[in-house]
């Protein structure tokens, strides 16, 4: 794996990045501001789980309203993201904190995918409940905290690079 | 006018002396910092979004800000509170540093434009007739704001 790092960042674009002056800071102020693109409508549908914020609002119209464009802010951020670790390749893999950031990334995935699979298929009956059953809220509160981690995870990577 | 005694006045405090001399304050603060501020800058995207006319749904932009505007407000005081304790523990170096007075700049010409135009204009059901340029106007701020905050760092 560490030989595939330094291939990566010994290619001729991403020793560009590295050294460029203005390009990768601009492109890590873009992931980091980034994160509003895909926490604002991650965190509306975990507010609504864990019966914090639209309780008046149906489960499903939260989901269905803010959770497509969540996708398109996941989507700048593994580019700009994966542009940050192709310049940087090597020490981001000697890094630990990089590497919990990537682990808490891949659970607060599958804890997504666990509900939208999962739990969201009997939702017909607690749809409008302003507080969900507690497996729905534990999806909510766990995906707040996955997603609070990785944002830790992802300031001290930076730290610490 | 010399605001160096200012920045000093800073340095000298204790919650600057501890953030200072302490290996994990000062991360840990920031961590704080980048929480409320991906909350808040999460929620007041989400509003521009909808008045440039994305349609969540069919929830309007005044329901939106209804649902929001708590968590804009509390983030905004973390952000603030947060910011100025990571001030205090570094005061005369933010002096030396090239993007601090702009990110400062910028982060009061944001407020006052939130609290005191954008606020106000999208409480009401009615779409304001300058949606758009609010919108605009409401993200370049603070995207500036975020990234004069990120060159601190980096200059």
């Amino acid at each position: 794996m560490i030989e595939f790092c330094q291939w990566l960042q010994d290619l001729g674009w991403t020793t560009a990045l590295r050294e460029s002056q203005f390009l990768f800071p601009i492109i890590e102020g873009i992931h980091l501001l980034g994160l509003a693109f895909i926490l604002g409508p991650v965190l509306m549908l975990d507010f609504r789980l864990a019966g914090i914020a639209w309780r008046d609002q149906p489960v499903s119209r939260i989901a269905n309203a803010f959770v497509p464009y969540s996708v398109a802010g996941a989507t700048l951020m593994f580019v700009t993201g994966g542009l940050l670790f192709a310049a940087e390749a090597v020490r981001c893999w000697n890094s630990a904190w990089f590497k919990v950031k990537v682990v808490l990334l891949i659970v607060a995935g599958a804890n997504a995918l666990y509900f939208h699979f999962k739990t969201q298929r009997g939702w017909g009956a607690w749809d409008t409940d302003a507080v969900p059953p507690p497996a729905a809220r534990m999806a909510g509160i766990l995906s707040i905290i996955f997603w609070a981690g990785v944002v830790l995870a992802g300031r001290w990577t930076a730290y610490t690079l | 006018m010399n605001m160096y005694p200012i920045y000093q006045w800073f340095d000298d405090t204790a919650i600057g002396h501890f953030i200072a001399g302490n290996t994990w304050a000062f991360p840990l603060t920031e961590t704080f910092h980048i929480m409320a501020l991906a909350v808040m800058f999460g929620c007041i995207f989400l509003i521009d979004l909808r008045l440039l006319g994305v349609n969540f749904g069919g929830i309007s932009h005044a329901r939106l800000f209804r649902e929001l505007n708590r968590y804009i407000n509390w983030s905004t005081v973390i952000i603030i509170v947060t910011g100025i304790m990571l001030f205090s523990s570094e005061a005369t170096k933010a002096y030396e540093n090239d993007a601090f007075r702009p990110k400062v700049v910028l982060l009061i010409l944001a407020l006052i434009f939130h609290y005191g135009v954008f606020n106000k204009a999208v409480r009401n059901e009615a779409v304001p007739s300058n949606a758009k340029l609010l919108a605009w106007t409401s993200l370049i701020l603070w995207f500036g704001v975020g990234m004069a905050g990120r060159a601190i760092g980096f200059v």
